[in-house]
């Protein structure tokens, strides 16, 4: 086991950032450059936008959702209104996209607080090496999403940015617009609830 | 019906009503609010842990084996996911179903000129102007 289970990952905010949330970026300006060419008309350039940030996306939204054809409607819908709100951006666009789609999930949390949540499309290579690991892997699966579902969104959205993103608390003050303060307790709060949702059958 | 995290319906802070009931009360009242309950989220050594600030075995000593086997399966799960993509063809999706054009604003306000908010008040003080003279 490492000593820091949580580090982060990646360059850029939304990739999974940089440690500090006045880091220069790469990218920002890039970002910019192609805002300007997608508003000029070059509509294809949206796409580099796209690619770019994606991935993140998506698993913020399928983290919070715990339904990956949710997620990718979210994430559908999320960059259809960015296109559509591009000669809004003010500053940077990974943090405004993700709003976007942070805004989407959290909508959709409230207006359904399901309970039922699977990966069932899980297509990752397992890295278990036995059918009895792999068995229990998809029991702690199961149970970790019926229990973030038990979460408050605010708790949920926490949680999924710090352990599933690996994101710092500073990237993460930076993209919610809030201090790290609260951070750290909306995390420390989701961990106990989780905690005191599973370890009576794990723990 | 929405609660904050306050565990406050929305317009109980206007009117200043006495907190709603909770949804799930059960689950929702101990994990919903900012402020630190008896017993739970004070600062432990799991955290720390868990934020990579002391190692394994620290936490382990003092947490429990137990509490740090249990946070090392999540991880793992959590790193499962932390390599998720966005499916294929999902981008092309996104591309094929973009409108023609961006838009550029949205707001009408924005969209007002000088000119345009002149012609406004000026047809409104002249509608204002006859009616003020019919009902005279």
């Amino acid at each position: 086991m490492t000593a820091a289970p949580l580090q982060n990952q990646g360059s850029q905010t939304l990739g999974g950032g940089s440690s500090t949330p006045d880091a220069a970026a790469p990218g920002i300006d890039a970002d910019q450059e192609i805002i300007a060419k997608v508003l000029a008309g070059h509509k294809d350039s949206f796409g580099v936008l796209i690619t770019r940030y994606s991935d993140p996306l998506y698993r913020h939204a399928l983290g919070m959702t715990g339904s990956p054809d949710v997620a990718e409607d979210i994430l559908q819908a999320s960059f259809i209104k960015a296109y559509q709100h591009l000669g809004e951006v003010r500053g940077r666009f990974d943090a405004w996209v993700f709003r976007i789609v942070a805004n989407s999930c959290k909508d959709w949390l409230k207006n359904i607080r399901r309970t039922h949540v699977s990966y069932d499309e899980d297509d990752q290579p397992s890295t278990y090496s036995t059918p009895e690991e792999e068995m229990d892997r998809n029991e702690l699966r199961t149970d970790l999403q019926f229990a973030l579902a038990r979460l408050a969104p605010s708790l949920r959205e926490a949680f999924v940015m710090k352990h599933v993103e690996g994101r710092s608390y500073e990237e993460m003050a930076l993209l919610l617009e809030t201090t790290v303060g609260a951070l750290k307790m909306r995390v420390h709060r989701a961990r106990e609830a989780l905690q005191q949702l599973l370890e009576e059958k794990y723990a | 019906m929405m609660l904050d995290d306050a565990g406050f319906e929305r317009n109980d802070k206007i009117t200043g009503n006495e907190p709603a009931q909770r949804k799930d009360k059960s689950a929702e009242r101990l994990y919903d609010r900012e402020v630190p309950l008896n017993g739970t989220s004070g600062h432990t050594l799991l955290h720390d842990w868990l934020d990579g600030e002391v190692d394994v075995m620290r936490a382990s000593e003092v947490e429990g084996k137990s509490k740090v086997e249990l946070w090392t399966r999540i991880n793992a799960e959590s790193e499962m996911l932390r390599r998720r993509v966005t499916p294929v063809g999902v981008q092309q999706r996104i591309m094929a179903s973009l409108p023609d054009t961006p838009g550029t604003t949205t707001s009408w306000w924005k969209q007002i000129t000088p000119v345009s908010a002149i012609a406004i008040t000026v047809a409104l003080l002249a509608v204002g102007a006859l009616i003020f003279q019919a009902l005279r």
